[in-house]
């Protein structure tokens, strides 16, 4: 009995001696948190921001999600912490990427649980969607009578780990046309006189979405800029851009010319037509076949109607007929600049701000211009494993052309399930390869 | 007085014939109350080195008409000679002119006129170009040896030898159209080379039946080898000359005996072969001369495929005879043609079965009868007529194809109208062809043809010191064109074309009636001529329309031919010269706006049923124009002092009503469907049919299968303009200048002679006729929808409206004749001294447009008023604006801009798209550019008497020095510059068999 009652004693005592408010290295506190936003943005609290505390000697780690206000609360032991939380607003195929960081958390019985804890966010800004390939040099015609080149596209993917939204997203071109096409923007030191501007002369229009469209991280979508009808009926050497998926560029009113733009196939719905804003002369978007500087942008703190149709922003060296808008560098997601292949007269157009480089294309050989993979952050990723493709054979280096340095075959890769991570310097020079065969023709 | 009686009959009501008619009769008046003395001279015509007969040499007596013809012994009479002092002329081909002046008081026989063969023999062959003296206005004519001196390849090199002239810039064939325009310049206001009118032995190389425009003949098809003489009329010329604004270039083809010619002749792009021969048929056949020449010209010599190729036959016969009284009869009868063009269809780089091809044909005949009848009252008549037919057919024969399928409209008539195949409704307005492959052959067929019939008498009668000449004549003309125009050889696969038929277009009549009266007082000599052009043009508002020409010409004589200043004389001149209309203008092509009403989406198969809405431009005929003319005025002088000659003459022109264009603009609505439409259907897209109610443009879509009844589509109507152009009379454009020539005579001990010639050419244009302009195909408004505004404009929508230039052009030759060695060396140093230009805008005398501080602003500058003072911004209004809403009231614009920019910021965004304003600060500077010269070498030999070669070289030494300009402040090469000809060589080499 005695022995009973003794380690009864020893049970409560222990059960007693267990109770972490008692005893202090178990204690637990309340931690609160309230995220704050960099003042003038233009963005304020939302919930489900996840926030994560880490105790930096334990290693033992909490996570929790903001409230409306933006607010999280955790209930943590003494120690010393780390407090993060990263919050991604995503629109326009650019991710604002909000994080805070604050160290040297200790919580003891000192802690003041009434006041939360501020954690002040800074903002920074990541490129999310990008230019994968664009095909603009078209391919010889079947019977030899020339090269086809009204099967025109475009593929922006997203290259983050986040979701993008690219409503806003618009589509342009800097002026000339062609690379080739003179110096008229070169100053007396040869170099570009809008360098740093902050502008770049926009020709012809601008493309923009009607419809919502958002990217998963690694989803793309095929832009149609010419032709968006299956071409390959009459040029097996083209593209099938008769696609319920595709996207296509088709304003009947501004670009009415139905050599570059026949009525899209009847299965693209019309929710995935881009229409236009015209401010030159033209009846089409005569986006070069050679050398043009595409880019893509997202209009701040106006509209794109209102940008377009201002003329206090053309560049009033332009004139009339080829108006150009002068179209703030801030406001590019991305851009390429390309050369024709053994021209001696190339310009470059894309300011170093938008493009550092260049890369060379080759007219009517079906080729087209796609994105390196960046080897070292694809292979980064774990589920990776065992997907990636390699032995690339599109490269074009045994005609003067280039290739994909990594070696892997990327669209091989994300047939298999891999989830491609394109580099993306903001060089051209880097950035990109002449493909011997557009990704479409796969 | 005769006709005073007729002048009081028509007082008040001076049209043009009526006018003629009144002079005719106060001229036959004076015939029939004067009579003077005349007698016969008669004499041989020999060689000089054998004294051997010169047979059918024309000796003739310029100033009064009269001519003959020798026979096989070289024997001439002519009768009706006035007593006094008279030059005698003596022609033939082959040989030097020769001149002699005789005072005739009574009938003599005997006369021995002896010519000499044309050779390098002779220390006065000429190898540039003359200018003629005897004739009232300014004129120059270069001969063969000139020609072939400077290895003529085609018409427009002459102009280089004319005073201030320089090379021409294209150095083969096959670089486009080649045209002549005397004092004036392509380019500039008042269509230039269409008021220079070309001949070919008396045929007008007419390009009113033309539909391109109103430019001038493209001489490119005129054989240059069988060019016996050109003659450049750049002073007032004649009566007998109508259809003309600037000058007359004339064009005498072989004609008389000679050897047989065989000339060839290579240059860079070019390589040419000639034969010529002139034989008389029997004692009494006359005499013909034939000539045949091919020339290729290659516009690329790495892919000599390309080509301009040139045919040329050349006929030329002539028969005189004495009839009853021995009164000589002439006639004279001829042909020249071309069989040739542009062509690639060899070219193996182009694609098989693909070429274009632009024939060249062309075929001018001619027949003249005159004859001396010896009459008191009459000298001379002459009756002619001509013939001028081209053939200028154009082929391009292309590859076509399309993914989709491609919709060609060919409806003339408004409505709204849906793609249908050709199986179903080859007649259907809007058809489609099938996506795939196909050949498209487009043939523009243009055969203008003119032909002509002129009779012309002549009075001459001398009172003893002076003399008086009567020429009247009159001249029909009729134009038309029987070429079918555009048109596609398989209908099925015809792209978006209308038919418009120029053979369909009515001929345009023109009855000329001129008179001329000459009049010589001792040392006076004066001429007063009076045109009147009639023409009848059917078919169009335009109906009958006349116009009067007078023209007068002065000379006198201050220093006879003696002492050390000797034939000095001071000419002036005055004329009017009226242009008429090309086809172009009068009958314009008809156009069409298609507007795309319907777009659904493309088919499995690439069919597209496309629905547009065709409006067609009504007639653009401008009831109120005018024919085009020029007042010209010229003051020459010039004379002999010691071994020198000189001549200078000021000329002043202004071209009136030229031809032009405007714009307008009228507002329409139309219905647009498109594939969101059919996306609501509820008729599977297998069983859709659409169709479109051609007056409402309603589109229906309708269920094959009959399960599902018709739906009408949901449609939205935009706001737009039809445009259509409409010929108008241009503004003035002013011209004026000096000419020089002076030939410092012969430095006998180098058997050289030295030559300077020039000009100083100045030009001012401004075009302000009220023009539309909208920026539709460029510009929005503000809420997207397609730009509302019209603007009206002073001349143009661009900050410039006009130019004038001045350019001083120096040419010096040095010419060395080595007669024993049977050479000709020159050399010509062209530059160009002084080279101004400078845009010009401007508006009833005053400042057109104004200054803009900046370049992206639209308001003018606070501070600076002056476009004119060099780096400056310049900015236009339009006078005023119409809207879509309201074409009817013209809103003057700077008040109501001035006023948006204020208070309504949305108008204000609109209207500044209205605001023309200059790119550049240069735009309005002076552009002076430095001086630029180059040196041509030509040298001919002759190999003993039947051979002969020349050499030239072109900017022989290939100038690549550098120039400057004030318009930019700026330097530039001279190589491959058109401010210097190309550097290039040739070579060529006659026989004579």
């Amino acid at each position: 009995m005695k022995k009973l009652i003794y380690l009864f004693t020893c049970a409560l005592a222990l059960t007693w001696a267990c109770n972490d408010d008692e005893i202090e290295e178990y204690k637990t506190y309340p931690f609160s948190v309230q995220l704050v936003y960099p003042a003038g943005s233009d963005y304020s609290a939302r919930a489900g921001v996840e926030v994560h505390l880490l105790n930096t000697v334990s290693g033992v780690a909490f996570d929790t999600v903001t409230n409306d206000a933006g607010r999280a609360d955790f209930i943590v032991p003494a120690g010393v912490y780390e407090l993060s939380a990263t919050d991604v607003r995503s629109e326009g195929g650019v991710a604002d990427i909000f994080n805070g960081v604050k160290s040297n958390i200790t919580v003891t019985d000192t802690w003041d649980a009434s006041t939360p804890v501020q954690l002040t966010l800074t903002v920074s800004r990541a490129g999310q969607v990008l230019v994968k390939e664009l095909y603009i040099g078209g391919c010889q015609k079947d019977d030899g009578s020339g090269v086809f080149q009204m099967d025109k596209y475009v593929i922006l993917y997203n290259n983050s780990g986040y979701t993008a939204s690219i409503d806003s997203l618009a589509f342009g071109m800097i002026y000339p046309y062609n690379a080739t096409g003179g110096d008229a923007y070169y100053d007396e030191s040869g170099g570009l006189s809008y360098e740093n501007a902050g502008w770049v002369p926009a020709g012809s229009g601008f493309w923009y979405f009607t419809s919502s469209v958002t990217l998963e991280p690694g989803e793309q979508v095929v832009v149609a800029i010419n032709g968006a009808i299956d071409n390959t009926a009459t040029y097996s050497n083209s593209v099938n851009l008769a696609n319920d998926k595709y996207y296509c560029m088709y304003d009947i009113v501004n670009f009415p010319n139905t050599t570059y733009y026949p009525a899209p196939s009847a299965v693209i719905p019309t929710s995935h037509y881009l229409l236009s804003y015209r401010f030159a002369s033209g009846n089409a978007w005569v986006l070069s076949t050679s050398c043009p500087a595409f880019i893509i942008f997202t209009p701040k703190e106006t509209s794109l109607n209102i940008f377009s149709n201002n003329p206090e922003t053309s560049d009033p060296t332009s004139g009339t007929v080829l108006t150009r808008k002068m179209l703030p560098t801030s406001w590019i997601v991305d851009g390429v600049d390309v050369f024709r292949h053994g021209a001696a007269n190339n310009f470059k157009r894309a300011p170093a701000v938008v493009d550092a480089g260049y890369v060379d294309h080759i007219i009517g050989a079906g080729y087209s211009i796609y994105r390196n993979v960046d080897a070292a952050a694809t292979l980064a990723i774990e589920e990776n494993a065992g997907k990636i493709i390699y032995n690339y054979s599109f490269g074009t280096v045994d005609v003067e052309g280039s290739t994909d340095p990594s070696g892997i075959d990327a669209e091989a890769s994300l047939k298999n399930g891999a989830r491609i991570i394109y580099k993306d310097t903001n060089n051209s020079s880097n950035d990109f390869h002449l493909r011997s065969r557009a990704s479409l023709k796969n | 007085m005769p006709g005073c009686t007729g002048i009081l009959i028509f007082a008040g009501k001076f049209t043009g014939v009526r006018i003629i008619i009144i002079i005719l009769l106060y001229i036959a008046g004076i015939a029939s109350t004067v009579q003077g003395q005349t007698r016969e001279i008669s004499g041989r015509v020999l060689e000089k080195k054998d004294k051997s007969p010169v047979s059918y040499a024309t000796v003739s007596i310029p100033a009064h008409g009269l001519w003959a013809v020798t026979g096989i012994d070289g024997q001439f009479v002519i009768k009706g000679v006035p007593t006094g002092k008279v030059e005698i002329m003596a022609t033939c081909l082959g040989h030097v002119k020769q001149s002699v002046e005789l005072r005739v008081a009574r009938d003599t026989a005997g006369i021995v006129i002896l010519m000499e063969e044309e050779s390098l023999l002779l220390e006065t062959i000429e190898v540039t170009a003359k200018r003629k003296q005897e004739e009232m206005a300014t004129s120059y004519t270069i001969d063969r040896s000139a020609l072939e001196h400077m290895q003529l390849l085609q018409l427009t090199d002459v102009v280089s030898l004319l005073p201030g002239g320089s090379t021409n810039r294209a150095v083969h064939l096959a670089s486009g159209a080649q045209r002549v325009a005397l004092r004036g310049a392509s380019g500039e206001m008042g269509n230039v080379t269409f008021g220079t009118a070309v001949e070919v032995d008396g045929v007008r190389l007419s390009t009113n039946a033309a539909f391109d425009g109103s430019n001038g003949p493209d001489t490119r098809n005129i054989s240059s080898s069988n060019i016996e003489s050109v003659e450049v009329i750049t002073g007032i010329p004649s009566v007998e000359h109508g259809d003309m604004t600037q000058g007359v270039v004339k064009i005498n083809t072989r004609a008389g005996v000679s050897p047989f010619i065989i000339e060839t002749s290579t240059k860079p792009h070019t390589k040419l072969v000639s034969v010529n021969k002139g034989a008389s048929i029997g004692r009494r056949g006359g005499v013909l001369n034939i000539s045949l020449e091919h020339a290729r010209s290659i516009s690329d010599p790495a892919s000599p495929y390309t080509s301009y190729e040139r045919n040329g036959l050349s006929l030329a016969y002539s028969l005189a005879w004495k009839g009853r009284g021995d009164i000589p009869f002439r006639l004279k009868a001829g042909a020249t043609g071309n069989a040739g063009g542009y062509h690639s269809k060899s070219d193996p780089d182009a694609f098989t079965g693909t070429y274009s091809r632009e024939r060249d044909h062309a075929l001018r005949g001619h027949a003249s009868f005159d004859w001396l009848p010896g009459k008191a009252w009459i000298t001379a008549v002459e009756a002619s007529a001509t013939i001028n037919y081209s053939n200028r057919r154009v082929e391009s024969r292309s590859r076509k194809s399309g993914a989709s399928s491609t919709v060609a409209i060919h409806g003339l008539e408004e409505g709204y109208f849906i793609a249908t195949s050709h199986e179903e409704d080859p007649a259907a307005p809007v058809l489609y062809i099938p996506a795939g492959y196909w050949y498209e052959l487009a043939i523009t067929d243009s055969k203008p043809l003119n032909f002509s019939g002129n009779l012309r008498a002549r009075w001459f009668h001398a009172i003893g010191d002076a003399d008086h000449s009567l020429v009247a004549g009159a001249e029909y003309t009729a134009t038309g064109n029987l070429g079918r125009g555009l048109y596609y050889d398989d209908p099925r696969l015809a792209p978006t074309w209308r038919p418009y038929r120029y053979d369909e277009v009515p001929f345009m009549h023109t009855i000329a009636l001129h008179v001329e009266e000459g009049i010589r007082l001792s040392r006076l000599r004066v001429t007063a001529g009076l045109r009147s052009d009639i023409a009848l043009v059917r078919g169009s508002e335009y109906g009958g329309t006349r116009s009067l020409s007078p023209r007068v010409n002065a000379k006198y004589v201050i220093t006879r031919d003696e002492g050390f200043v000797r034939d000095m004389t001071i000419r002036v001149g005055w004329g009017k010269s009226v242009k008429l209309p090309s086809f172009s203008t009068l009958y314009p092509t008809p156009s069409y706006t298609d507007r795309l009403a319907f777009a659904p989406g493309t088919l499995d198969d690439g069919t597209t049923f496309y629905a547009y809405h065709v409006m067609p431009k009504l007639s653009a005929r401008n009831p109120g124009l005018r024919w085009q003319y020029s007042t010209r005025q010229e003051i020459g002088i010039e004379g002999k002092a010691g071994g020198c000659t000189a001549s200078l003459v000021f000329f002043r022109g202004v071209n009136h009503r030229s031809y032009t264009g405007v714009v307008t603009y009228t507002p329409f609505t139309y219905k647009l469907t498109d594939q969101s439409a059919v996306e609501t259907s509820a008729i599977p897209s297998a069983n859709r049919r659409y169709t479109v109610d051609r007056a409402t443009g309603i589109v229906t879509v309708m269920d094959k299968s009959g399960a599902l009844p018709p739906e009408q589509l949901a449609y939205r109507e935009l706001n737009t303009f039809s445009s259509r152009g409409m010929p108008v009379n241009g503004s003035p454009s002013t011209r004026w200048g000096i000419e020089w020539v002076i030939d410092f005579g012969k430095i006998r001990v180098l058997n050289t002679s030295i030559r300077w010639d020039g000009s100083f050419y100045a030009y001012r244009g401004v075009e302000e006729t009220i023009t539309a302009s909208m920026p539709n195909s460029t510009q929005q408004m503000s809420n997207g929808q397609p730009y509302q505004y019209v603007g009206y404009y002073a001349g143009s929508s661009t900050t410039s409206n006009g130019s004038e230039k001045r350019r001083v052009s120096s040419n010096a030759s040095v010419v060395t004749r080595i007669p024993a060695a049977r050479l000709v060396f020159s050399l010509r140093v062209e530059a160009t001294l002084y080279n101004y230009s400078r845009n010009l805008s401007e508006h009833e005398g005053r400042q057109r447009g104004f200054v803009l501080d900046n370049a992206g602003d639209y308001m003018p500058s606070a501070t600076e008023t002056d476009i004119y003072g060099g780096n400056r911004y310049v900015g236009i209004y339009p006078l005023y604006y119409t809207s879509f809403d309201d074409m009817e009231t013209k809103i003057p614009f700077a008040e109501k801009f001035a006023w948006a920019r204020e208070n309504d910021a949305t108008l204000y965004n609109d209207l500044a798209k209205l605001v023309a304003r200059s790119n550049y600060l240069f735009t309005f500077n002076k552009d002076r550019v430095s001086a630029s010269l180059a040196a041509n070498i030509n040298v001919t030999k002759e190999i003993g008497e039947f051979a002969s070669i020349s050499f030239n070289a072109t900017n022989a030494t290939r100038n690549m020095g550098r120039v400057s300009s004030t318009w930019t402040n700026s330097e530039s090469s001279l190589y491959n510059s058109s401010l210097v000809p190309t550097f290039y060589y040739g070579l060529s080499l006659r026989l004579k068999l």
